[in-house]
């Protein structure tokens, strides 16, 4: 280390202070009014935060854990039976905290097959595809009307969780089914913009959601034609 | 509703980035305001550097610190310096932009001082950012290439020429250290 080294080392949190003081205090910088698209794209940030190596990481680190819990498990099933042993372990739970909610995932084999959704509205057709080792977002859009959905399905690997955020609040979801799967409904408000669709599929441990601004009674129809077979895909 | 997927350890991680959100987006719009001059365009400008943020999250330990204060502000200067240059195409010197385009928080407005730090705080944006990440914050010169979008290469290169120009500056303002 020279002595300029020295020498920023030791003014470094100074120069930042003085720097940073230049700038207005927290409390009298102005509340800026957002456009609809940047409040969208604000809510498209997890599927890049999916991607990221973080997540990678974090991934191989609850695998692991995984792999001690599944001995124990294994264990546990020579005195239950394999139904028993399975209820015991199934989890997912919702937690609500103020202006979020968390779904919160706690097992250990999801079937990590590929999704679609079979039946698509007029128009929409297949724009980006984001995919994880934990996941994958589908992106489609109909160009002429301008509207929207993302479909995403996870895996509900233990240690997985996922968060609704909002400001404003969260309101308790309208409870409702797909293909007798239990869903949570949340209506668009002037902070999300989109109605979200979140379902889980308790027999092969996946989670699932479309984000968009279409009308409920189409989310649904979008939902009930997920399937495994990759029909609309072209 | 923001949403995210999160497969983590611990609760505190899963609300790092909706405090980064709130804490520090009027401060990110006012940065990028500042620069771009053009609604739209700051908007584009924060979003970029909301993505930038999820990249290095794993490395914020405490968001509310003035580390992350910093973090933050610099990312989005860095982030906005660069549309604005895409943008208006604007030819800028090769060794840092002039001071005018270049301070999110306004040099004009530093007091004037003739020390290290003030002159540290004066300097073209790209050399004060890069400094501040490795002696201020400590990041390595791969993570500054990262937050700052640049080569892990030209991130070295833009430290040496910002302590050559610190120096510069110093011996010009007769300080000595």
């Amino acid at each position: 280390m020279d002595a300029m080294d020295e020498l920023l080392y030791r003014h470094a949190a100074e120069a930042r202070d003085l720097w940073l003081g230049a700038l207005p205090p927290d409390e009298l910088l102005p509340e800026r009014p957002v456009s609809q698209r940047f409040a969208r794209r604000m809510a498209r940030l997890l599927r890049q935060g999916r991607r990221s190596p973080a997540s990678n990481r974090a991934l191989r680190y609850a695998r692991r854990a995984a792999a001690v819990f599944l001995a124990l498990l294994l264990g546990a099933g020579a005195f239950l039976g394999a139904a028993e042993a399975r209820a015991a372990v199934l989890a997912w739970a919702r937690e609500t905290y103020g202006s979020k909610v968390l779904y919160r995932f706690t097992d250990e084999t999801p079937e990590t097959l590929p999704r679609y959704p079979a039946w698509l509205p007029e128009g929409f057709v297949l724009a980006d595809d984001f995919q994880s080792d934990i996941s994958r977002s589908l992106y489609y859009v109909n160009d002429e009307t301008g509207k929207e959905f993302v479909f995403d399905y996870s895996y509900m690997y233990d240690g997985t969780q996922i968060e609704l955020y909002n400001p404003n609040g969260i309101p308790d979801p309208e409870k409702l089914t797909v293909n007798g799967m239990e869903a949570d409904f949340y209506p668009a408000d002037n902070f999300s913009m989109t109605n979200y669709l979140i379902w889980f599929d308790e027999v092969r441990n996946t989670v699932f959601s479309i984000d968009s601004d279409l009308e409920k009674s189409v989310i649904l129809h979008i939902a009930e034609s997920v399937d495994l077979e990759d029909s609309t895909k072209n | 509703m923001l949403v995210y997927l999160t497969l983590i350890d611990s609760e505190d991680e899963t609300s790092k980035f909706e405090i980064v959100y709130e804490r520090y987006k009027d401060l990110m719009f006012y940065v990028a305001d500042r620069i771009l001059n053009d609604a739209e365009d700051a908007e584009d400008a924060v979003h970029q550097s909301f993505l930038k943020i999820i990249g290095v999250l794993e490395k914020i330990e405490d968001p509310l610190c003035p580390k992350t204060r910093s973090l933050i502000v610099i990312i989005t200067e860095r982030t906005a310096i660069d549309l604005n240059r895409k943008l208006r195409r604007t030819l800028l010197p090769m060794d840092g932009e002039p001071y005018a385009v270049s301070s999110g928080a306004g040099t004009e407005d530093i007091p004037v001082r003739m020390d290290v730090a003030a002159a540290i705080a004066a300097l073209p944006a790209r050399y004060r950012e890069a400094l501040l990440l490795k002696y201020d914050c400590g990041y390595s010169t791969a993570e500054i290439a990262q937050m700052l979008s640049m080569t892990e290469a030209n991130a070295r290169k833009t430290i040496q020429r910002a302590k050559a120009k610190l120096k510069q500056l110093l011996d010009e303002q007769e300080v000595t250290f």
